[in-house]
């Protein structure tokens, strides 16, 4: 699953429209879905991320979920254009001086550059931060890598000013405008990023694992062998991703021995 | 980054992002990384290291005649990724680092050969153990500088051990005594299957031989010896087929070993599920390293032992054991 996360509402809505996302309206603040798409509007700031994160993240069948922050930054006038879309590979938190780096994995064409958040919105700070200021990415980082690992974690931002609008004026930008230009490499992004996940498939299936739990029931396997026996149906179904796990002899008086000789069969069988 | 090694490194790379980071492990170290994914899209970390820059010999590696075995660590993983690899469980990063501080490192080996435990038998430093020097060598030339400075110090023997094909970026110097170059090689089927981004086991063979002609001192590594279905068959040809390439007179010696890894890295790349089947077959553990049993894998080194000696009888070979 990947989990889009934005901050203003003119930041969702081209996301919402493109991946034509519903309103969850079982949470008590904004979450929109679309099968294996969601998107977390946080609101500006720090204050909601933790709550929202979590909650939506506890409330998910889903384990393999990957964070993608989108949204709008101010700039640095001599290193950033406005309009431009950057990924983000260091974030500083300017209040705690917290150092974040983003692992960038997959190829894309995005210019790549640093990030500070800060607590309140830069009107005045053309020469004070090199590369681009949020409010939002540092904690965002922060709260994500305590509940997925670092590589389920993306930073998108597109520079709608050059750090010298108030907050009335930032969002009277045409916001959404400045994410609809670049949709099209988001979704390029998002098909790529995805893939990442793949690396993260487990070895075994539900239905494998269902055989090992069987198995090990029957033959009422010791904790010992039964994680040889997880091991041996690793290696099997590494060598045969289509094979079924083999039959289990049913046999009607168990004892010890003969459960030592059904259990060394099996794996025997499923390491050749 | 004043560092010429470092220079070196940022020219070969005009178009990279430089990020800068306090210290190497604020990347490196991190928690929740994910190796393989990051061995895919590497990063390049260059770092100064401080002390120290020897450590003891690692119990895995074969019995050198000398009390006086360390070694160092120019660069923390490396550009290939074989499957049975310790690198993945020791490290908690895919991304490589380079210590650009080189004349530190060679500082602390001109102390310790002032201090040897044995100053009758040599300082033997294996200088590729975490990584395959040779194989950066076109990105970064730490095996020449390596060589350059050893070349006039007595009492001091480094190892390159390697599976590149990149010989030629060192073939122009001339070969010192005290430097011998390794190369690991398997059967074609092990180097398909598990050793999939090293260069093809020919191109391997072909550096060998370059650098046996041009009078380097070469070591031949059969190491891990996988024993992998009909292994008595794949390892005795691919020996009988190897000496027909080389002149095996020419060797310094063979090295040969089971697979065998410590228990704690073996464990953890167990736990990210490493889709290789190594990780998955029968072992056992013995003085915390997972390794073959000892009757199958004293049976596999005696085998392959005596194969290599019915071809040459006087052919220096240390196994681990």
């Amino acid at each position: 699953m990947q989990c889009i996360l934005t901050a203003l509402k003119a930041e969702s809505q081209p996301l919402i429209d493109h991946f034509k996302l519903i309103r969850d309206s079982t949470y008590p603040f904004p979450v929109f879905r679309n099968g294996s798409i969601s998107l977390i509007a946080l609101g500006v700031g720090k204050k909601n991320i933790h709550h929202r994160i979590t909650t939506f993240y506890n409330s998910v069948q889903e384990n393999n979920i990957q964070f993608i922050n989108i949204g709008i930054a101010g700039g640095n006038p001599t290193s950033t254009k406005i309009g431009e879309c950057y990924f983000l590979h260091e974030i500083k938190d300017e209040m705690s001086g917290a150092l974040y780096y983003p692992d960038i994995l997959v190829k894309h064409s995005l210019e790549e550059i640093s990030l500070v958040t800060v607590e309140n919105v830069v009107s005045n700070g053309e020469s004070r931060y090199r590369g681009l200021v949020d409010m939002e990415a540092s904690e965002i980082f922060n709260v994500c890598s305590s509940i997925v690992p670092l590589q389920r974690l993306a930073f998108i931002k597109i520079v709608s000013d050059h750090m010298d609008l108030k907050f009335e004026e930032i969002i009277a930008l045409p916001i959404s405008t400045l994410i609809l230009n670049h949709l099209a490499s988001i979704e390029l992004f998002f098909i790529r990023f995805n893939r990442l996940l793949k690396e993260e498939t487990p070895i075994l299936s539900e239905t494998d694992l269902e055989w090992i739990h069987n198995t090990i029931q029957e033959l009422a396997l010791t904790e010992t062998q039964s994680l040889q026996l997880t091991h041996c149906a690793k290696g099997f179904r590494i060598r045969l991703e289509r094979r079924e796990f083999p039959e289990i002899e049913k046999i009607s008086t168990l004892n010890k021995s003969t459960q030592k000789i059904l259990f060394r069969k099996i794996c025997e069988k499923l390491s050749t | 980054m004043d560092y010429p090694l470092a220079q070196i490194a940022l020219s070969k790379f005009p178009k990279a992002k430089f990020v800068e980071i306090e210290h190497y492990k604020d990347i490196f170290n991190r928690p929740k990384q994910h190796f393989q994914i990051q061995k895919s899209s590497m990063k390049l970390i260059l770092a100064k290291k401080t002390a120290p820059f020897l450590y003891p010999a690692s119990e895995m590696i074969q019995e050198y005649e000398t009390p006086n075995v360390f070694y160092t660590t120019p660069i923390l993983n490396c550009l290939y990724n074989c499957d049975y690899c310790f690198l993945q469980g020791m490290y908690p990063s895919g991304n490589l680092v380079i210590f650009v501080n080189e004349n530190d490192f060679f500082k602390s080996i001109q102390e310790k050969l002032k201090n040897l435990e044995n100053p009758l038998k040599p300082l033997v430093i294996p200088i590729s153990y975490n990584t395959d020097l040779m194989a950066m060598e076109n990105i970064i030339p730490i095996t020449s500088n390596w060589i350059k400075f050893v070349r006039e110090l007595d009492n001091l023997k480094i190892e390159i051990r390697t599976k590149s094909a990149l010989f030629s970026s060192i073939e122009n110097i001339s070969p010192p005594k005290n430097v011998i170059l390794s190369w690991t090689l398997s059967p074609l089927e092990i180097c398909e299957k598990y050793e999939r981004t090293a260069p093809p086991v020919h191109r391997r063979i072909n550096s060998m031989k370059s650098a046996i002609e041009k009078g380097w001192l070469v070591r031949l590594c059969i190491d891990p010896v996988l024993l992998i279905d009909r292994w008595e068959d794949k390892y005795n040809r691919f020996i009988t087929d190897l000496f027909r390439e080389i002149d095996g007179k020419k060797l310094v010696d063979i090295t040969l070993g089971v697979f065998r890894m410590n228990k704690d890295y073996f464990n953890r790349i167990r736990k990210r599920e490493s889709r290789s089947d190594i990780y998955y077959d029968n072992y056992i553990i013995e003085n915390g390293t997972v390794t073959p049993p000892i009757e199958l894998r004293t049976h596999a080194m005696e085998t392959l032992k005596k194969h290599i000696l019915t071809i040459h009888p006087k052919m220096r070979i240390l196994i681990w054991e």
